[in-house]
């Protein structure tokens, strides 16, 4: 299986580039991508898998996008 | 309809002026604004309305008017949009509404300003700190454009209190700094039928799209994060004095696209900027 992975803010140096395809195996989730790549703290991070907006215990399919960004809220 | 005594006297006091495209156009500046003002007895704002209708452009839009047009400058000098939160963003925003010539502006915001403000809050001087951030916002309007009416409400925004705060606005810029309240007001425009514009900061993080009525993106986007997430990564990174100003500007792009009707409006996503890098991104979500 194979997803897409799309980087943003800090996370982009998790990477050797901010996007790039990943095999991935049965039963891993966004949280295990995540974890995999030693993203910080995991109240500040935020994925959409296909343009939607996705809880970290969604599980990855074949074919997905997965963009993953920090959400801010200042003003 | 112009009462013809107001539109002779701006005919009488306005000159034949070249605009920097070597356009003519004939101009009435604002002490001649001012004197048709007071010797009909009406508010500059209502000279200036009549004046645009005559196709008589007051000098202070001159360096817009190659880009909005005569109608353009004239339908945003008629326009209303409530403004919640004035502080970081917010202030910026009113800025450039009263600059940019959007002629109702309503400020709502209880907070008072404080010292840590002053690095990126354009209506804090150090003489502003501990005054209400509404009611600067409003004098900073007033001292700019007073052809602007400005309406301060130096109170939060809160599900009892909205729709008779922003009743009276044809669209809504969300510059408040906290998402639960930012999902409410969300709600309420859906509620209301008005368009919203919404600009958050982090770091040297910014994001920036238009909510149309209905739609549920920020409550998408913020799902199930709200109790944790009453903040963003602003809570570790802070927000340094620049990111403001580029969100304010892109947040003020998409009112005048709302109230103008031209150009692509930022819908349907995010506008994601990272300004370390110099990227910006287009970040789609589906609902």
């Amino acid at each position: 299986m194979k997803i897409q992975v799309h980087l943003y803010g800090a996370f982009r140096s998790s990477a050797p580039s901010p996007s790039f395809s990943r095999e991935i195996s049965e039963g891993m989730t966004v949280k295990d991508l995540m974890n995999s790549l030693h993203l910080p703290d995991p109240v500040y991070r935020m994925a959409l898998i296909n343009d939607i907006r996705v809880k970290e215990g969604t599980l990855l399919r074949n074919g997905d996008e997965v963009h993953i960004f920090q959400p801010v809220g200042g003003g | 309809m112009i009462n013809s005594e107001v539109g002779n006297l701006i005919r009488e006091f306005s000159s034949p002026v070249l605009t920097s495209a070597g356009k003519k156009y004939i101009g009435l500046d604002l002490s001649s604004a001012r004197r048709v003002a007071s010797e009909v007895g009406i508010s500059v704002r209502e000279v200036e309305i009549a004046a645009l209708e005559l196709e008589i452009i007051p000098v202070r839009y001159f360096r817009n008017i190659d880009s909005l047009g005569v109608s353009g400058q004239s339908r945003l000098l008629l326009s209303s949009v409530a403004v919640v939160g004035a502080g970081g963003l917010g202030g910026l925003v009113i800025e450039l509404l009263a600059r940019m010539g959007v002629g109702n502006i309503i400020i709502i915001d209880g907070d008072r300003f404080t010292e840590d403000n002053l690095n990126r809050q354009i209506l804090c001087r150090e003489d502003d700190i501990d005054r209400l951030k509404a009611e600067v916002g409003a004098q900073r309007v007033r001292a700019i454009n007073s052809a602007i009416e400005v309406t301060p409400h130096p109170i939060f925004l809160t599900g009892d209190n909205a729709v008779d705060l922003l009743g009276a606005s044809q669209v809504v810029v969300d510059a408040l700094d906290r998402i639960s309240v930012r999902i409410l007001l969300e709600k309420v425009i859906g509620e209301m039928n008005i368009p919203m514009v919404h600009g958050a900061i982090g770091g040297f993080l910014g994001q920036v799209t238009t909510v149309m009525p209905g739609s549920n993106i920020l409550s998408s986007l913020y799902d199930g994060q709200t109790a944790e997430l009453a903040r963003g990564v602003e809570s570790v990174l802070g927000t340094p004095t620049v990111t403001p100003a580029v969100i304010a500007a892109l947040e003020v792009m998409e009112v005048i696209k709302l109230i103008l009707g031209r150009g692509t409006l930022l819908q349907d996503g995010l506008l994601y900027l990272e300004l370390e890098n110099a990227i910006f991104s287009r970040i789609n979500l589906k609902m």
